[in-house]
């Protein structure tokens, strides 16, 4: 009996002791994961995003505009933004998203608060964008981080996936440079235990085509007489001006105003203004001068003061001489009243700024005033002016000139 | 319980080592899916009957799912849980235009044009998402650009205007539409932003947000009209704008 107890007292012992070390055992096995993994130790990194300049296919040197708030506090001296198109999950193989490119070589990390010193490590590649700091400053939980991926210049950013829908960075944070740079997509821990990840989905998308047109608008008028009623077109009338009687004493010239010339367009290149003297049809030589219109008027090739056309100033602006034959005309001023624009410029040549006139006989169309933007009824008083010598035969001169307006839209 | 089994014959030992070297194998799934509070996560669990998250051999893996007595999600302020049979943890956003193209047609100084586009937003456990707008207005072939409305305003015949707002409207047209969260507004949160909110104004700031959503989950779709008038020398051309929205969700 004594040996029965004695082996019953002795298996219970034993039986205890098993009881314990198995229990140890459990407890440990059932620590020991939380324990070995580093993942615990690793917190999610929390209110992140990154803003996209742009969710436009193929965009180039887009700036991505990166924020987080990290979760452990701990230095940061790696931080590593992959982008995938496959999953935002970490330790997963990554699938480059097609036509992403970080452009590497080029981009530069900018408007950096929390770490301020991130520069791009040349383990960067097309996907995988690698900074480093070398301050690597503790940054508590709950503090921000946030950087721009390039500035938008050539070569300067994020050039966007060419396909559409979503793609995904995955972000991981290090307390040690070169474990960020040891980085790969199935092992973010493959050289040393990351602080910090997490995920972010974007998404390119198709943009929203909007059209509309305006119509081109010019509205251009000559005239003598301004009714100064609707201050536009519609106001102007009449088409002969008289010089009177010219006479070699003096020179002869009309009311600043003798002649107008309206113009309006919604051209975003603005407006030409300018004229060309019809070539009569009758006689020879000067057809655009100021002439006597008969077919015998054969005028002589050159400045003559003898025969019945009286010479051209030409296309640059002179003042007259009393006694020298002359024609001319200016633009004295640029009438704005009528609308709502200042932008018609008066040729240099017709500006009368110098008190002289200019005429062009020879056909070809000569700018008086010009705008670079839409003109309002802008409005060129026109002068004309006469000078004739002694020898100046008499007669009905008259010429006709035509005006143009030529709006580029 | 298993202690005591194993305590009864070899073969329950056995089976009890066995479990024990599998707690200390497989430690994985244990801490894949944590809980959360202020000092701890739960990305991803699964509660009682009526789904599996991951169900594999060497030969099939498979989520499984069946009906769902309630989905969607609930929070306040110091909790938030999504609900539904499968509720992945990976983050998501999904933005995609489905009406791309808006004619104006001619515009006119004596009324206002107008058309609509639309898009849709759809995101995951995200916290929250805005859309912001990014184009400069309709600019012409020669450069010059429709006025952008700076402030939410009524359209107005004769003066140069560009806007849009994400709402319905009965001003200059009835057209647009209110954002509409699919199914219903329990399990989408899409709205206007402020300044694309209100009825018949219209507002155009590149850069602004126009459109929110305080919670990342689930699809709203929304309508943007536009709206263009002119004055009698707005340049002339033909304007076009590709406008480039971008969806920003923050995890």
């Amino acid at each position: 009996m004594p040996h029965f107890a004695l082996r019953a007292r002795f298996s219970d012992r034993v039986r205890k002791l098993g009881l314990l070390t198995q229990a140890a055992v459990l407890s440990v096995a059932g620590v020991a994961p939380i324990i070995a993994s580093p993942s615990v130790s690793a917190g999610q990194l929390t209110d992140r995003r990154i803003a996209i300049g742009s969710s436009e296919v193929s965009q180039a040197d887009v700036v991505y505009d990166v924020s987080f708030d990290v979760a452990t506090t701990d230095n940061v001296a790696g931080l590593v933004i992959e982008f995938c198109s496959n999953s935002p999950v970490v330790n997963l193989a990554c699938t480059a998203p097609a036509g992403l490119d970080t452009n590497e070589a080029g981009i530069t990390i900018a408007n950096q608060s929390g770490v301020t010193d991130f520069v791009v490590d040349a383990a960067t590649d097309a996907n995988t964008l690698i900074l480093t700091s070398v301050a690597a400053p503790s940054i508590s939980a709950g503090n921000t981080i946030a950087l721009d991926l390039g500035d938008g210049t050539a070569n300067d950013g994020i050039d966007n996936p060419s396909g559409l829908g979503s793609f995904y960075a995955r972000i991981v944070t290090y307390d040690v440079a070169a474990e960020a740079q040891g980085y790969t997509s199935a092992n973010i821990d493959a050289v040393g235990a990351h602080v910090d990840n997490g995920g972010i989905a974007m998404s390119t998308a198709n943009q929203l085509t909007v059209s509309a047109r305006v119509q081109e608008i010019l509205q251009f008028c000559v005239g003598t007489t301004d009714a100064a009623s609707a201050d536009d077109c519609t106001d102007i009338s009449g088409t002969n001006i008289d010089l009177g009687v010219l006479d070699s004493t003096t020179i002869t010239t009309t009311a600043t105003n003798a002649g107008l010339a309206m113009v309006r367009t919604n051209a975003v290149n603005g407006v030409t203004v300018g004229y060309f003297a019809e070539q009569s049809t009758l006689g020879t030589n000067h057809l655009g001068s100021l002439r006597v219109q008969s077919a015998g008027n054969n005028c002589n090739v050159g400045s003559v003061e003898t025969d019945q056309c009286i010479n051209s100033q030409g296309t640059t602006q002179a003042t007259f001489t009393a006694g020298v034959e002359n024609f001319g005309m200016t633009a004295n001023a640029v009438d704005t009243s009528n609308g709502s624009t200042t932008n018609l410029t008066r040729d240099a040549e017709y500006d009368g700024n110098a008190g002289g006139y200019a005429w062009d006989e020879t056909g070809t169309l000569d700018t008086i005033a010009t705008s670079s933007t839409v003109v309002d009824d802008e409005m060129l008083p026109l002068q004309f002016a006469g000078a004739v010598d002694i020898t100046t035969p008499t007669g009905q001169y008259s010429v006709t000139a035509t005006f143009i307006a030529t709006a580029t839209f | 319980m298993i202690i005591k089994l194993m305590l009864r014959g070899k073969k329950t030992k056995i089976v009890a080592l066995l479990s024990v070297l599998q707690l200390g194998l497989f430690p994985l799934s244990v801490v894949a899916q944590p809980y959360s509070s202020s000092s701890y996560s739960l990305e991803e669990a699964r509660f009682g009957t009526g789904g599996e998250l991951d169900t594999g051999s060497t030969s099939f893996q498979a989520q499984t799912s069946v009906g769902n007595i309630g989905v969607g999600d609930v929070s306040s302020t110091n909790y938030r849980a999504i609900a539904g049979s499968i509720t992945p943890s990976e983050e998501y956003l999904e933005f995609v235009v489905t009406q791309a193209t808006i004619d104006l047609g001619v515009l006119s100084t004596a009324s206002t044009a107008y058309g609509s586009g639309s898009f849709y937003v759809r995101s995951y456990i995200a916290t929250g998402y805005v859309v912001t707008t990014v184009s400069q207005p309709p600019t012409s072939e020669g450069g010059a650009t429709l006025q952008p409305m700076a402030s939410a305003g009524l359209p107005s015949a004769g003066t140069e205007q560009f806007g849009i707002n994400l709402v319905a409207n009965t001003n200059p047209g009835t057209f647009g539409a209110d954002p509409a969260p699919q199914p219903s507004g329990a399990y989408a949160y899409g709205t206007a932003a402020t300044g694309y909110d209100t009825t018949n104004n219209y507002k155009y700031v590149v850069g602004e947000n126009v459109a929110t959503s305080p919670k990342g989950i689930g699809q709203t779709n929304y309508t943007v009209s536009y709206i263009a008038n002119i004055a009698p020398l707005t340049e002339a051309g033909l304007y076009t704008m590709d406008h480039v929205l971008v969806a920003t969700a923050t995890f």
